[in-house]
């Protein structure tokens, strides 16, 4: 039976019809971002029991291989990582004895010192549905002390920023999302520049003028300048640095310290709840 | 459209969600994840080709910008358009085989795709990384879509009679 052109012109009508209430409604949300922001909380929060189920089966299943299957080269594993702890231990050891150095000092110079933020400590429990948003959903919320602008870290560096916060989930964008970006420094130069997020779990420093010496292997961390990733935290490593003829700026690859396709309990920095 | 009617409709956008995100992103790398909302999508355009249709395509989209936070709109408008495309052209798009169903859904990615950087290009512009992904997004999709629709289309309940050779063509071809 063949559909009458008039069936086809109401669906074409109806698609065009939607088309334009979506343009309409992409205009406000990017005018005002709470509005989608509402709306994403409310996802968080009805989709959070399945993906704590989730999380839970999987973290069943990795724990079952990684416990009973994947025991190969944990000697050598284990040697070598002792090898390292012997020299951490060494460096925490003089990084002790820095801080005293500089609390003494400070004391005579009564400059003020920050406090340590409060840490609230979640669970990644998915990722962003897209491919076009670097982001991740943690399983604590409002409830737990958590909301919008706070940073969010784990124990290998920085890992982004809460975006939004419902009463028991919230959302964190990546520093990888091209929309991210985070005042930071290279640690052995002082050179200070823009970590914005390329996708692909890779970022670009930007603002880096010609001339000034980057190298591939330096470390990145936060300046603390921006007001919302405390300082020193490590951001990344420098993995590419390119100079064209034209241009004010280098081009500049940095890996992130974390590795965020494996993310799993993150710490969440509160600087007004100070510990 | 139902109360009941709606309700399914957000159920199975929020599984969809929670399968694609929970599931197959925490497990896969972000390239070999398939977008099962268009593969949706595409298969409420062959075996429900009306304004109806299409409608459930806007809504489905509707709530993935929704868990997104940050857009409201990208993706319902291109789920819209993609299924009222293929809505349109459903009686004249014989797809009886594998292959078929996989350019059609690798071709339907694209559009939804370009839809979708029409209607956030003022706000985060084109990344080249980006367009990249979406075209290993859409191979991947087409290599499971028809299996996933061959799926749906012998278990969801068949209460009305459906337009063209689409439905014959996935139901006893696949």
């Amino acid at each position: 039976m063949a559909l009458s052109l008039d069936h086809r012109t109401r669906v074409a009508l109806t698609s065009f019809g939607l088309f334009l209430l979506a343009m309409f409604l992409t205009a406000q949300s990017a005018k005002n971002p709470q509005i989608a922001g509402v709306g994403g909380a409310v996802v968080g929060e009805l989709s959070r029991p399945f993906l704590v189920a989730n999380r839970f089966i999987q973290s069943g299943v990795g724990g079952v291989w990684s416990e009973y299957f994947n025991l190969i080269g944990v000697r050598e594993e284990n040697q070598s990582l002792r090898a390292r702890l012997a020299v951490l231990e060494a460096q925490a050891s003089q990084l002790i004895e820095l801080r005293h150095e500089v609390d003494q000092l400070r004391s005579l110079t009564s400059v003020e010192v920050e406090e340590d933020p409060k840490q609230i400590a979640a669970r990644v429990i998915s990722f962003d549905a897209t491919q076009w948003v670097e982001a991740v959903t943690l399983d604590r919320g409002s409830n737990h002390g958590i909301r919008p602008g706070l940073a969010v870290i784990n124990a290998a560096g920085l890992i982004g920023q809460v975006i939004e916060s419902g009463p028991n989930t919230s959302r964190v964008l990546l520093i990888t999302d091209p929309v991210s970006g985070v005042d930071s420094l290279i640690q052995a130069s002082r050179v200070r520049g823009i970590v914005q997020g390329a996708g692909n779990e890779q970022c670009s420093l930007l603002y880096v003028e010609r001339g000034t010496e980057v190298r591939i292997g330096d470390r990145l961390v936060t300046s603390g300048l921006d007001g919302v990733f405390p300082r020193g935290v490590p951001v990344g490593v420098v993995t590419q640095v390119e100079t064209r003829p034209s241009g004010i700026f280098q081009i500049i690859d940095v890996k992130p310290s974390v590795e965020l396709s494996e993310l799993d309990y993150v710490l969440v920095l509160d600087p007004h709840g100070a510990r | 459209m139902t109360l009941r009617l709606a309700i399914s409709i957000i159920v199975l956008s929020l599984l969809l969600v929670v399968i694609q995100g929970g599931v197959l992103k925490m497990a896969l790398p972000t390239w070999a994840v398939p977008n099962l909302f268009l593969v949706v999508v595409v298969f409420i355009a062959f075996r429900v080709p009306t304004v109806g249709g299409v409608l459930v395509a806007f809504c489905l989209g509707l709530i993935l910008d929704l868990s997104t936070g940050k857009l409201l709109g990208p993706n319902a408008g291109s789920f819209a358009v993609v299924c009222g495309f293929l809505a349109s052209i459903s009686q004249r798009l014989y797809i009886k085989s594998y292959p078929a169903v996989a350019v059609t859904v690798f071709f339907s990615s694209l559009l939804s795709t370009l839809l979708f950087l029409v209607f956030t290009y003022e706000v985060r512009g084109i990344s080249g990384v980006g367009l990249a992904n979406s075209l290993l997004e859409g191979v991947i999709t087409a290599a499971i879509g028809p299996f996933l629709m061959s799926l749906m289309d012998r278990y969801l309940p068949q209460d009305r009679e459906t337009y063209g050779l689409s439905r014959r063509a996935l139901g006893k071809r696949l």
